[in-house]
């Protein structure tokens, strides 16, 4: 059986409504797995491939905190708004080049596959990543209503969708990272006469 | 409590066989093969049988759970 009539039969499988969830998930995962030995492109590793995503989230996820700041009715940070307010426009093609290198990897390379350890270590590392993140943006509120000694703050829905999306962009950054590490920890071969990277 | 451990490394190297090679037959990466040759991760049942059928045996002589009695 040729691979373009293996994955003809895996698609009817995974669309076949009779079978079970499960099964059409398992279906699926194999389908995946054809399509990737298919296609002729260039490997990535999974760890480079995190990796180079995990900095361009971020970097998206700061210029869209940043953003945020730029209020124009409330300078709550004071000198340091009025500075970023002034230099606001350089995110723009920073964050453009940003998503031309994301596509110039997608492109080139081939999207490296998740087996079921990665996800069983992305699900757990987007879980802490997402409490992680919470709780750094809970104690930076309490700060900035004790330390600061702010009663009030005053922001527009520009900016508070601007914080949502930095949020966002920040807390798949941290889950990424949290993925190394976990991905990382006991993953080094001791193996002399095979598996030499 | 049990404990597992496989004759993964042991298998491979009666068929000199690297862990990216096994890696790519069974559809999975070189970290997960690392991680079960320590013991440090337990497969799916479906990994289990396809890593089993890959050295024609069965499932029960890769993985070994020992229970303490």
């Amino acid at each position: 059986m040729t691979s373009n009539e293996k994955m003809q039969k895996l698609a009817q499988r995974y669309h076949d409504k009779s079978l079970s969830r499960a099964e059409r998930r398992d279906a699926y995962k194999a389908l995946e797995l054809e399509r990737y030995r298919a296609d002729k492109r260039k490997p990535i590793s999974l760890r480079l491939y995190t990796l180079i995503t995990c900095i361009l989230e971020l970097f998206t996820g700061f210029s869209f905190i940043a953003m945020s700041f730029d209020i124009r009715y409330l300078s709550y940070l004071g000198p340091f708004n009025n500075f970023l307010g002034e230099h606001l426009w350089l995110f723009w093609p920073l964050f453009l080049s940003a998503i031309f290198i994301m596509v110039y990897f997608e492109s080139k390379y081939k999207k490296p596959l998740y087996d079921e350890l990665s996800y069983q270590n992305m699900s757990k590392a987007n879980s802490i990543g997402f409490i992680v993140m919470s709780s750094v943006l809970l104690i930076s509120a309490f700060l900035y209503f004790t330390l600061l000694h702010h009663k009030t703050l005053v922001i527009t829905s520009e900016n508070y969708c601007e914080i949502i999306l930095g949020f966002f962009w920040l807390v798949r950054s941290a889950s990424k990272i949290i993925f190394l590490i976990l991905d990382y920890n006991g993953s080094k071969s001791d193996d002399d006469f095979v598996g030499v990277e | 409590m049990a404990e597992f451990r496989t004759r993964l490394k042991e298998l491979r190297a009666a068929r000199n066989m690297k862990q990216e090679e096994l890696a790519e037959l069974v559809g999975v990466r070189r970290e997960t093969i690392i991680r079960l040759e320590k013991g440090l991760y337990n497969p799916s049942l479906k990994l289990a049988v396809d890593i089993a059928r890959v050295f024609g045996c069965t499932v029960e002589e890769v993985f070994i759970f020992d229970y303490d009695e």
